[in-house]
């Protein structure tokens, strides 16, 4: 049995997924909820009632499926540092997996390039691209929506003889079509497909990468695991992560 | 267009007033970059920009807890680089989500940070005046970044309720 936390946005969820000798696995238990103040105070309480709910405990986990971001800063902290408390303590494995392949696994398989939104806050948006194929075309990015409309458009027209309108359009999903949805639909018009999001789904396909990568024994390095932030900073000088410890 | 501003105040309790009329004109997203050295004031317009914005609370300064909340007309995020070393540290409070959230920040010690500041932010650097309780309060804003005009209204407020420093505050400095 899989626990899945996500806590990239302030749509945070947690579930426990498949049972022990199901094969394809199944949703037993899930919790989405809104936070409005913070995960900090929000997580532990909600695993700890999902693993009431279901009269079990950590040690019949089988491991911990977080959500790497994009997506807030301290959110994403809180969610991986309780992840990483709760694999160490239970001995568990953990799996990350980035929050826009979440949002857009359910709509790989669709015959559609997909792109995936996330909000990323001053006016710009956090964005992944993938082929009708399914394969990632490009790495997260974070850029204006203008950007991205020029590049949602800009591909097709270098090879405007074999204009094809169905080969044009491409899937838009994620959360971040809540804020930028309508922009993209007003630009794009019918090239573009936008899907309504939902925490639920990408906890669901966090369920899902997460279990897959578990039996593939695909798992994460607890060490050296690190949430992706939407911006870095342009800080001369390398983070001093290995600081000497100070003599005493 | 860089506006500049400068105020000469006799008291600390002038230097409050300041605040005041910073805090009573402060939106959200309003990035307030405290620079001085100890004693210059800092905390002290602090309190004023606090009060302006009509927290409750006497403010101090979060030296040791780096940086503190407070809920007045809008939410004031005070933060206190003093104590850090490296803006790596200052980037692990989360301060960018901070500046891109639901309220007002208050940065003092900025410049042990600056990289870190969004440029349409306003700086405001405190130096010792002529006399023994005498400050001079520096405003910067780059009219470029801050294009939404977003601290005009704050720096009319003020021209109309303090007199300038002319000498040091040239009514709207072109170029850097």
């Amino acid at each position: 049995m899989l626990l899945a936390v996500d806590t990239s946005t302030r749509y945070a969820g947690v579930a426990l997924y498949g049972a022990a000798g199901s094969e394809t696995g199944r949703m037993i238990a899930s919790s989405c909820w809104y936070s409005s103040v913070n995960h900090t105070s929000e997580l532990m309480p909600a695993v700890s009632r999902i693993l009431e709910s279901q009269s079990t405990g950590l040690d019949e986990i089988t491991g911990i499926a977080v959500a790497l971001g994009p997506g807030g800063f301290s959110a994403l902290r809180v969610g991986l540092s309780v992840v990483k408390g709760l694999a160490v303590t239970a001995g568990k494995p953990v799996i990350g997996v980035g929050t826009l392949e979440l949002e857009a696994h359910p709509y790989l398989n669709a015959g559609l390039p997909v792109c995936a939104l996330l909000d990323a806050g001053r006016n710009e948006v956090a964005s992944a691209s993938f082929g009708s194929d399914g394969q990632r075309i490009r790495k997260d990015t974070v850029s204006t929506p203008e950007e991205l409309i020029e590049e949602l458009t800009g591909a097709p027209s270098k090879d405007a003889e074999s204009f094809n309108p169905e080969e044009l359009k491409t899937l838009i999903c994620g959360e971040g079509v809540i804020n930028w949805g309508e922009f993209i639909r007003d630009h794009l018009k019918s090239r573009a497909m936008v899907i309504e999001s939902s925490s639920a789904s990408r906890l669901w396909s966090l369920c899902r990468m997460g279990s897959g990568r578990l039996a593939e024994g695909d798992v994460s390095d607890l060490a050296t695991l690190q949430p992706t932030y939407l911006r870095m900073p342009n800080i001369g000088g390398p983070k001093r992560r290995d600081r000497a410890p100070q003599q005493r | 267009m860089t506006h500049k501003l400068r105020i000469n105040t006799s008291s600390p309790d002038e230097t409050q007033k300041v605040g005041e009329v910073i805090g009573r004109n402060a939106r959200t997203g309003d990035i307030f970059l405290l620079t001085g050295t100890l004693g210059a004031g800092k905390t002290c317009l602090s309190q004023g920009i606090a009060r302006g914005l009509e927290v409750p609370e006497n403010l101090r300064s979060p030296t040791f807890v780096l940086m503190t909340r407070h809920q007045g007309r809008l939410v004031l995020h005070h933060v206190d680089l003093y104590r850090i070393n490296d803006p790596w540290e200052a980037w692990d409070l989360g301060l960018d989500e901070l500046m891109m959230g639901d309220g007002v920040c208050v940065v003092e010690w900025a410049d042990k940070a600056a990289e870190l500041f969004p440029s349409d932010a306003c700086w405001i650097d405190l130096d010792y005046g002529a006399g023994q309780n005498c400050r001079s309060i520096s405003m910067e804003i780059d009219g470029e970044a801050a294009k939404d005009g977003r601290y005009e209204p704050l720096l009319r407020h003020l021209k109309s309720a303090f007199v300038l420093d002319d000498a040091k505050s040239p009514a709207d400095e072109q170029g850097g």
